[in-house]
């Protein structure tokens, strides 16, 4: 079975996985964004070297706020990449908060048959789909005992496991041995937020500022940060299609937040179709760029200067990619 | 990979569903459930699939060779023509003759006496020649592909259980095919057992008008038996003629749409949804369309040809010498449920398709200009005509 992270964006999601880091990936309406997901999930959870599998728990604990999509999807496209969410969530390496049916009573899960096994599984559902519930329900989860919200400095070791690949950083110790150290008690969870954006569209009372505040704060209480958004042209260039003055405000604080994420991204990930029309054999294109985070380490400390070094080996880049129908992702350069 | 092994285990049980819809492709039940009124599952991956009422609409889903359960389209239109709502109707007639629970929002209960009727046994007969018809299609355009030709055997296996349970009645679970055909002439003899509900949208200004709706969902779904599969049917959402003026308010459609899809998650082997959106007034460069598009699993764009009304009779006795009716519009695809989203289904090469509604059936081809020699006859004659249009007008 060939590699769940496709070989080209290794190094890329290898330093999204870096602490304090903030990654964006953006989707058009014929594009979305799932199957990059769950490749950064599953680097989070394992690192991005397939390597031998068993030694898991090499990397973090996962807080997974899904707003728009049903846990049968990830569960479904998850388990064809090796991703068992049923196990997963129960062990707590994922913590899961529905924002898709959180209205719902769940007595319902009685009554279907199919999804039956994914229903029975330990999710977080807020109240409702409110920036405050969600919010209430994220603090709770980050309370929670498996998941220590300590502010102490996160100890790197375990982190450096899944960067073998570099040459200056290299691991002391190997991914096997590391699993005892993995679990330090002052290890913060990764957030990994899908569709954002959407809390911003659905309460027009909520402004980007406080969107983007509710994520600051966040970022402060975990080891990194990352977020889908949509980035179709009628919510983005309003202001070239109807003139300025025309635009909503939900276009117009679409914009505005979008920008905003992507200045404190280090890494943008950007889905899009093919320029040239639609083949059958392409899904999309996808471009990964810097954000505008790089200024962030700049003379911090001595500790973080391979991290500097390392992000400018990494290059700005575009490639093909065709999603499979085994859940699997090919991603080729032009002309490859 | 595991599914495939799923897969082979339970043809067996596939083959004694009792439905007599047996494609040749391997299927499967997911788990050991009694199979639904109109359920089938799909050919590429076992998921349960059904019918939309429009045998060229199911051809379209990605191979699937019909709507996942779980999930919803929006049909967009632009223009003041209503293609649309007759992908509804076939909607909706289907649903009432699969025997599933039927909910049509915002609409006046006339609408459900409107429903197109379906095509009695003895007027099959006319189905060889359709066949012929679409067996050239395919042969013409190589690039429909898959599906083009899974819509053939399948629709040929369909006629033979048809034709032979012709003796009973076709209220029976056991002789009720997977697809009916309708004629828009006719009108639907709703079955006793059939349940059709209107849902009314609140017109309280002060609140969102789509409570009532989710509420009157939410009791049905968690009600009824689990052998029940819930239609949902949204025509000309947010149209001013139906929709009180808050309802465009991004915080109650959005939310709305949200709770259709939270529905659809809780219940994802019991429900459908199917929405038709008027994009003269809510135009698809603007951002609300956009999350509206988002929010749903597939999004068709319906852009009849203006010209079409006039130029019927003039093309169809035309160059190409055949007996295809011209097209009426442009059909495009921007997203079809579970092929993009989870990446499983036959991908399509092409977006651009064209439909055409005649007394039958809504039919959708590969979008192909004609060849040129008759083109230019073609050309001459609708700028003859267009001549002759604005001499009158002017």
């Amino acid at each position: 079975m060939p590699s769940s992270i496709p070989v080209p964006l290794a190094a890329y999601i290898a330093d999204c996985l870096a602490p304090d880091t903030q990654t964006l990936v953006t989707s058009v309406l014929t594009t979305p964004s799932p199957w990059l997901s769950l490749r950064l999930l599953y680097a989070t959870l394992y690192g991005v070297d397939d390597g031998p599998r068993h030694a898991q728990q090499t990397g973090h604990e996962v807080v997974f706020v899904s707003l728009l999509r049903p846990l049968s999807l990830w569960a479904e496209m998850g388990k064809k990449m090796g991703l068992d969410f049923a196990s997963l969530l129960r062990n707590r390496r994922i913590t899961y908060v529905d924002g898709l049916t959180g209205g719902i009573p769940s007595t319902a899960a009685t009554a279907s048959t199919i999804e039956a096994d994914t229903r029975q599984l330990p999710t977080t559902r807020p109240r409702s789909i409110t920036l405050k519930d969600i919010k209430d329900a994220l603090d709770d989860v980050l309370r929670r005992p498996s998941i220590s919200t300590s502010t102490r400095p996160t100890p790197s070791g375990h982190l450096s496991s899944s960067r073998s690949a570099d040459g200056v950083f290299s691991p002391r110790i190997p991914p096997a041995t590391a699993s005892p150290f993995a679990r330090s008690v002052g290890e913060k969870p990764l957030i990994l937020i899908d569709g954002i954006d959407f809390l911003l569209a659905s309460q027009p009372s909520v402004s980007p500022v406080e969107l983007q505040s509710f994520l600051a704060t966040l970022r402060t209480k975990c080891h990194g940060l990352m977020l889908t958004c949509q980035a179709d042209s009628p919510l983005l260039h309003w202001s070239s299609t109807s003139g300025p003055g025309h635009e909503t405000p939900l276009e117009r604080n679409h914009a505005h937040f979008l920008t905003g994420l992507a200045h404190s991204a280090r890494w943008v990930f950007q889905l899009r179709g093919l320029d040239t029309g639609s083949a059958k054999d392409v899904s999309g294109v996808i471009r990964v760029s810097r954000g505008g985070d790089r200024g962030m380490y700049d003379g911090v400390g001595v500790d973080d200067s391979p991290d500097r070094s390392r992000e400018q080996d990494l290059a700005d880049g575009e490639w093909l990619y065709q999603l499979q129908g085994d859940s699997a992702v090919r991603v080729w350069a032009r002309g490859e | 990979m595991s599914f495939r092994k799923r897969n082979v285990g339970l043809t067996g049980s596939a083959g004694a569903d009792g439905t007599a819809q047996t494609p040749p492709a391997p299927q499967t039940p997911p788990k050991e459930r009694v199979p639904l009124p109109g359920v089938r599952p799909s050919p590429l991956d076992g998921r349960p699939t059904t019918s939309t009422g429009t045998a060229s609409l199911d051809a379209l889903l990605a191979g699937h060779s019909g709507l996942a359960l779980g999930s919803s389209i929006l049909i967009e239109e632009s223009g003041t023509t209503d293609y649309a709502g007759a992908l509804l109707r076939f909607f909706a007639a289907e649903g009432l003759l699969q025997g599933h629970h039927v909910h049509v929002v915002g609409l006046p209960e006339h609408w459900g006496r409107e429903l197109p009727g379906a095509v009695g046994e003895s007027e099959q007969k006319e189905k060889p020649a359709e066949h012929t018809e679409k067996m050239k299609i395919a042969w013409r355009y190589e690039s429909l592909g898959q599906f083009g030709a899974g819509t053939n055997t399948r629709e040929r296996q369909q006629t033979i259980p048809k034709q032979t349970a012709q003796n009973t009645e076709p209220g029976q679970a056991i002789s009720v095919p997977f697809r009916h055909t309708f004629d828009l002439t006719k009108r639907l003899v709703h079955p006793a057992s059939s349940k059709l509900d209107f849902v009314q949208l609140g017109m309280n200004p002060s609140q969102s008008p789509y409570i009532p709706v989710l509420e009157h969902l939410q009791t049905s779904l968690t009600r009824s038996t689990t052998d029940t599969i819930h239609r949902i049917i949204i025509p000309s959402i947010l149209s001013p003629a139906l929709y009180p003026p808050q309802s465009s308010q991004p915080q109650y459609i959005l939310h709305f749409l949200h709770g259709i899809r939270s529905l659809l998650a809780a219940y994802p082997d019991r429900m459908i949804a199917i929405i038709s959106l008027p994009l003269s007034l809510y135009p698809r460069s603007s951002g609300l369309v956009r999350w509206v598009e988002l929010l749903n699993d597939g999004v068709l764009e319906l852009s009849p040809f203006p010209h079409s009304a006039d130029g019927d009779t003039q093309v169809s006795r035309g160059p190409a010498g055949t007996t295809e009716e011209p097209p009426q519009g442009l059909l495009q695809v921007h997203r079809l449920p579970i092929l993009h989203d989870r990446g499983s289904g036959t991908g399509i090469s092409e977006t651009d398709w064209t439909f055409t509604l005649s007394r039958r059936k809504f039919t959708i081809r590969p979008f192909n200009l004609p060849p040129i020699e008759g083109d230019t006859e073609a050309q001459q004659a609708s700028a003859d005509l267009k001549g002759k249009k604005s001499d009158m007008e002017f």
